[in-house]
């Protein structure tokens, strides 16, 4: 159902000199580039945001000594539907063409060079007065860790959803809300990820419940089980359950973060933690990080396994483009896998 | 050759697109900000500073050239490039009466960039505030010596006439506060300055709607 294929003709080359033919007209910009207040009809137009949004990632793995390219086309939609009495819900709609030259870095879901992924689609509806209780339908990311309060959606820095849950975000329903001086949100997905699957019966049930998320000491706890699809396997799933808590600590430019999770992975026992030193501008115009990673298993028939990562990246903001760069280095690696540096740059651009 | 010509379109596409994006950068009309899955309404705030509300009507406007014009001509310090863009205004209410409006203003202190959570009445007097984010010793410190009460139920004008030519608070106003709870205590009066042009340019619809709904303040 998430699969297009897309016109050959669309290069990112020819993309990228399409725009600048298009914006090198600034007398005519305002009739010619998307305006979200032109582009929906009035009564769409209310409380509206819409952006286009275009990045392009290279990486080069010194593993296999190759490099790859990865391009996002999308849009991104917010809408809040309001009344007399109040704000009734909220619409999220992002999806984007994703295109992967290289067969050996696509995920599982790809069925070709372009796939069209969702990112955040759902709509956030109001149940109970006061946000103590709201219920998201949609795809969405699974309230889990750093994650749930930290978005890092099309940015190279990521947390553990990967490790731990297998997927970032999932089609489902969750009830969230605030309570005095907590936030939450449960969740019970298909465990899919990007499409919705219904063979081996997937499922993805998680929580997490923690302090508000704009104080400088946050920290939640989350819990989540599931069996969880896997792509292109006739319907095979992996169970996995896990608990674990999270904690943010900012003091002036600095952040502190942290997380660690335990649990089982198809019987075996798991677990992953993460720790994060970053910086931020004054001005919030760059910010850095270093992420050390490191998750063991331990199968009841074999011995425990290691695997740490160290993470260093930086993200610039600019009025309408960003520009990130990461490094990872595989301090260790589990038994039959190499261990690996990945040198990415990323250039993103919203209008 | 074809390996060759496959190898230059590689690198070179990222080029064009870097180049795409630095000329496109200033011409795109709209700033489209970060991407909106990260927005977060201060509900918790808005809670707080309004405990009969039941519920908040979110209001987006873009704040444009033709606002911060409008803005200068009412305060004396301009609005910051980065502050234009489209913004909430959030007007909490009571079973359907609004009671004021809330909006958040980001401002750069010595720490890092401060977002400041304004409560604000139907008359635009502030009614309380509190720090989002905020991330130097000197935010917590500084409400415990009398900020909210200094600024509480000031309008536009006696909030303009608290600060001296540069933009500061006098030390008469400040003498308990040392160099640093000084420094944010004036960002956030010149905060609280802003907000109030802020909304007045930015949504005077709205204002307007409020103030006819409530015709006897």
């Amino acid at each position: 159902m998430t699969t297009h294929a897309f016109p050959r003709i669309w290069t990112l080359g020819r993309l990228a000199l399409l725009f600048t033919l298009a914006l090198a007209q600034p007398a005519n910009a305002q009739q010619f580039l998307p305006d979200s207040r032109s582009l929906f009809p009035a009564e769409w137009d209310e409380n509206l945001r819409f952006a286009i949004d275009l990045s392009s990632r290279q990486l080069y793995s010194s593993a296999t000594d190759n490099w790859h390219r990865v391009d996002f086309i999308g849009t991104d939609l917010h809408k809040v539907f309001t009344g007399k009495s109040g704000d009734i819900g909220t619409l999220t709609l992002q999806g984007y063409f994703t295109h992967i030259e290289d067969e050996e870095i696509r995920p599982g879901f790809f069925d070709g060079k372009w796939t069209y992924v969702y990112r955040i689609f759902n709509f956030n509806y109001a149940l109970l007065p006061r946000g103590r209780m709201n219920l998201r339908v949609g795809h969405f990311e699974i309230p889990m860790g750093l994650e749930h309060t930290i978005d890092t959606n099309g940015t190279l820095r990521d947390y553990t959803h990967g490790r731990n849950i297998g997927v970032k975000a999932d089609w489902g329903a969750s009830l969230n809300g605030i309570l005095d001086g907590a936030e939450y949100e449960v969740s019970i997905t298909r465990g899919s990820g990007n499409s919705w699957e219904t063979n081996g019966d997937p499922y993805i049930a998680a929580g997490r419940i923690g302090t508000p998320s704009y104080r400088n000491l946050v920290w939640g706890v989350s819990a989540m089980s599931g069996d969880i699809y896997v792509h292109n396997s006739g319907g095979q799933t992996i169970e996995r359950q896990r608990v674990g808590a999270d904690v943010q600590w900012y003091v002036n430019q600095y952040g502190l973060l942290g997380e660690i999770s335990v649990g089982e992975r198809d019987g075996d026992s798991t677990s992953t933690g993460l720790i994060e030193l970053n910086r931020t501008a004054n001005s919030g115009s760059w910010m850095a990080y270093a992420q050390l990673v490191y998750t063991t298993l331990n199968p009841d028939d074999s011995p425990r396994q290691d695997a740490s990562t160290l993470f260093v990246g930086a993200k610039w903001d600019l009025t309408r483009w960003d520009f990130s760069l990461q490094v990872s280095h595989d301090l260790d690696s589990f038994d039959g896998n190499s261990e690996n540096e990945l040198y990415v740059a990323q250039a993103r651009f919203r209008f | 050759m074809w390996h060759r010509h496959a190898f230059a379109s590689r690198r070179l596409a990222p080029a064009l697109v870097a180049a795409t994006l630095l000329l496109a950068g200033d011409i795109a009309p709209v700033y489209a900000g970060a991407p909106y899955c990260s927005l977060r309404d201060p509900s918790h705030q808005i809670y707080d500073m309004y405990p009969t509300a039941t519920g908040y009507r979110s209001v987006v406007r873009e704040i444009d050239n033709e606002t911060q014009v409008a803005v200068d001509k009412k305060i004396p310090f301009s609005l910051l490039k980065g502050e234009l863009g489209q913004h909430t205004l959030y007007v909490p209410v009571d079973s359907g009466d609004p009671l004021g409006y809330i909006q958040i203003r980001s401002e750069l202190t010595e720490w890092g960039l401060a977002e400041i959570v304004w409560a604000l009445n139907i008359e635009r007097e502030v009614v309380d505030f509190r720090f989002q984010r905020c991330r130097g010793q000197a935010c917590k410190s500084v409400l415990e010596k009398g900020l909210q009460e200094m600024l509480e139920g000031l309008d536009q004008a006696a909030l303009i006439a608290l600060l001296d030519d540069q933009g500061q608070l006098p030390e008469s106003l400040t003498e308990t506060m040392n160099e640093d709870e000084r420094m944010l205590a004036s960002v956030v009066t010149r905060s609280a300055i802003k907000v109030i042009a802020v909304i007045e340019s930015g949504w005077s619809t709205t204002v307007r709607e409020l103030a006819q709904n409530n015709p006897d303040p």
